[in-house]
């Protein structure tokens, strides 16, 4: 039934567990047996995905995380927050280098369990929690809401990414309420499905080669790759978010029709929304915070190029770590604070009211949007082209 | 004419929902795992 240690929609699992969840949740309603359930739901699925080994370092980490929250004093809770930082550190590099240990049958292991629980994805809500838990904004959060929070079943094999302000505490929503709320989430799930299984599926059989092609179709698949990998990527969004709207949990979305962006800043205003957003909460506004404190004398415009410098240089980090990725991280760095400069710039010689005229013209618009499509595309075909796998 | 568009606008998304979920399942004979899992 379990093809590996990938969730597989093609198998009944995810829907077992889901129908089974919704009507669970809807005859529970809104007592505190609810986290209860939800909490048994998102173990039982670790269970059945990764084995008893997945769940419980699943259990054994929001636990550690609990006690820093529940200790007294300081000391305890910081000491915890670190080690729980060192250990999510050395996790994340074997999620993402065991190439590095590969004579451990042990690291092989604990790949598995990290790869069934999507270990990057529960690496950022853990960098969320870890630092709402520094900061003292994580009071009254239980094991269970942590646990909760950082592996929800839905949301597991690629996020979306919740902000923990977003999450706790929430507000529980009534499951599968009524019949809006319950076609409104089959919509949105059947939207999914189209999407991955019809246009995706018939995109790739069709026209993809995994860049095996040469010459003039090379520039055709790079196109139709990068709309292939938004409509996978989109689907799978659209899913959890249909998925969380029978379960009553606020899902956030994260794509906002990327393909139409204008620039750079909007294209990741509108894709991966919630990995953008992360970005912005912990890696882009404490730099930039921190620069404008430290260094008064640095200009905004500096003091925010070396934060989408350092933001964005660890984002591509987080998504392999390898030569490649810290490249692209690099490139669309570089984009990000090119466009930056540039909007600065148009601003200062034309003003508000210029500036206003200028971005409404529609031919300007159309240039802009082909350019940033294009950019993306390359950017995207640069770290799947086999010929540059080399990069490592 | 607007209480039966009305009435009949749930059932018709029901039918758009269900024959979407069935030429999914149809057609997705291959690649039921997503690109980004794993990641």
């Amino acid at each position: 039934m379990v093809q590996g240690y990938l969730l597989d929609l093609g198998q009944p699992l995810f829907w077992g567990v889901l129908a089974i969840a919704v009507i669970s949740l809807t005859i529970v309603g809104r007592s505190s047996a609810r986290f209860w359930m939800l909490g048994c739901t998102n173990a039982a699925f670790l269970w059945i995905l990764g084995g008893w080994k997945c769940m419980a370092l699943a259990v054994v980490f929001s636990a550690s995380l609990a006690a820093a929250v529940w200790c007294p004093g300081r000391r305890w809770p910081r000491a915890l927050v670190f080690g729980a930082s060192a250990a999510l550190a050395l996790m994340f590099v074997l999620h993402k280098r065991a190439d590095l240990l590969t004579g451990f049958l042990w690291v092989r292991d604990l790949r598995m369990v990290l790869l069934a629980m999507g270990f990057s994805y529960v690496a950022l809500r853990s960098i969320e929690l870890l630092r709402a838990i520094w900061e003292g904004k994580a009071q009254g959060a239980t094991g269970l809401t942590i646990f909760n929070y950082l592996f929800p079943f839905h949301m597991l094999a690629a996020g979306p990414i919740q902000a923990w302000d977003a999450y706790d505490p929430q507000e529980p929503l009534d499951p599968a309420s009524s019949v809006p709320v319950v076609v409104s989430g089959l919509d949105r799930i059947a939207r999914g499905l189209f999407k991955k299984f019809v246009l995706a599926q018939a995109i790739e059989v069709i026209f993809l080669t995994g860049f095996q092609a040469k010459g003039w179709y090379l520039l055709w698949e790079v196109q139709i790759h990068y709309l292939w990998f938004f409509l996978d990527f989109s689907a799978y969004s659209d899913i959890a978010v249909g998925a969380g709207t029978l379960l009553g949990i606020r899902t956030p979305e994260n794509f906002q029709k990327p393909l139409s962006a204008r620039n750079i800043i909007v294209f990741w205003e509108r894709w991966h929304i919630s990995l953008s957003a992360f970005i912005r909460r912990n890696l882009f506004t404490p730099t930039l915070l921190g620069i404008m404190r430290n260094h008064p004398g640095i200009g905004p415009l500096t003091s925010g190029s070396i934060a989408f410098a350092v933001a964005f240089l660890l984002c591509g980090l987080w998504h392999g770590l390898s030569l490649r990725f810290l490249i692209w991280g690099l490139i669309h760095a570089t984009a990000l604070i090119g466009c930056n400069i540039y909007r600065y710039i148009l601003l200062n010689r034309l003003g508000r009211s210029g500036l206003t005229s200028y971005l409404a013209n529609p031919w300007l618009r159309v240039v802009a949007t082909f350019l940033t499509f294009q950019f993306v595309a390359w950017s995207l075909a640069f770290v799947l082209h086999p010929a540059l796998s080399f990069l490592r | 004419m607007r209480p039966i568009a009305d009435t009949l606008r749930t059932p018709i998304k029901i039918a758009w929902i269900a024959l979407r979920i069935l030429i999914a399942c149809w057609m997705g004979k291959r690649g039921t795992y997503f690109f980004y899992q794993g990641f």
